[in-house]
């Protein structure tokens, strides 16, 4: 069941993430992108890691 | 007008070549072991050389051993899972921070956004990383032990921990152009720096207020981050990597809005 949990709140957070930065991309001019490409990349990997605390507190792995 | 937006694209990504990245990440491969008959195979060779080392010297010969536990490889486990993440994450440091002066001459020649150049650095101490890791995965699991599924974190962790490497090594290629004592100072500081995160010794053999103290060493956090993963066969402490994550974006993120601010003088001064 955690597994399930995980394995979904991951697939909807990365394609979430995919889809934020993707949206910016296009709206923003040339040197704003990096610093929205890292602020993006840091809440993504930061997401990450608290998927994976919920998944652990839910039973996975 | 229009020198405001050369400017700016000199600032951001549409001078970055992934093309000359690449390019650079062989060259750097090949002119590492240039004139050897093997060539780009030692890039294997030496992770294993490494490996047998951690090992067989360590482990057999001296007869280190892991408190607490009868495997006669457990410290070589510990060792390597700490070297190879240090390894990549010092080396782009290292190299990182005397990126702009060492490429110089492509800089005057070649219009490329300067901070792209500290992805080959990045690039190639990941090639390393990966085969380090994924020789270091096969002894493990040619050896009868179990890979956790914790192993999954392993690219997050990495990622963070390059994103660190790329923040300190972007400051710090920043400021060597203007100070180039600098680089110097970073190889002492990597030096020390090795020595107070517990990589070859076990935190709790340190003093209480120093291991108290270490929850402000991000390098620690990283490297007990693999030792649970690969050693202990447990989840690493995830509320320390979310705070270090958002610590290494933050730190690459100032180190950017420094160099945006130097830029023009970095070009003038290289």
């Amino acid at each position: 069941m955690g597994m399930v949990v995980m394995a979904a709140l991951w697939t909807v957070w990365t394609l979430g993430a995919v889809g934020a930065a993707w949206a910016l991309w296009r709206s923003m001019t040339s040197h704003r992108k990096v610093y929205m490409l890292i602020v993006v990349h840091g809440l993504y990997t930061a997401g990450v890691f608290v998927i994976y605390a919920l998944g652990c507190r839910a039973g996975a792995p | 007008m229009a020198r405001d937006c050369h400017v700016s694209e000199l600032h951001g990504i549409k001078t970055v070549r992934v093309d000359l990245i690449v390019e650079l990440t062989r060259r750097d491969f090949r002119e590492r072991f240039a004139g050897s008959a093997l060539g780009a195979t030692w890039a294997v060779i030496w992770p294993v050389v490494h490996l047998c080392i951690y090992m067989l010297i360590f482990s057999k010969l001296m007869g280190a051993r892991l408190p607490g536990r009868s495997d006669v490889y457990a410290y070589g486990v510990y060792l390597t899972a700490g070297l190879v993440p240090w390894t990549a994450f010092s080396g782009t440091l290292a190299r990182s921070a005397g990126v702009f002066v060492d490429k110089r001459h492509l800089i005057s020649k070649v219009r490329v956004s300067l901070p792209s150049l500290l992805l080959y650095v990045n690039l190639a101490e990941t090639v390393t990383f990966f085969v380090g890791m994924g020789l270091f995965g096969l002894f493990l699991v040619l050896t009868g032990r179990s890979l956790s599924f914790h192993v999954v974190l392993v690219p997050y962790i990495y990622a963070v921990q390059q994103v660190l490497a790329f923040g300190l090594g972007l400051f710090f290629a920043t400021l060597v152009v203007f100070l180039r004592d600098l680089r110097e100072v970073v190889g002492v500081v990597l030096q020390l720096w090795f020595w107070l995160t517990p990589i070859v010794y076990l935190k709790d053999i340190l003093p209480l207020w120093v291991q108290r103290l270490m929850v402000w060493n991000p390098a620690c956090v990283i490297v007990e981050s693999y030792h649970r993963i690969f050693v202990f066969q447990e989840a690493p402490h995830l509320p320390s990597l979310v705070i270090l994550t958002l610590v290494a974006h933050g730190v690459t993120l100032a180190a950017y809005a420094l160099f945006r601010a130097l830029e023009k003088d970095i070009r003038d001064f290289l």
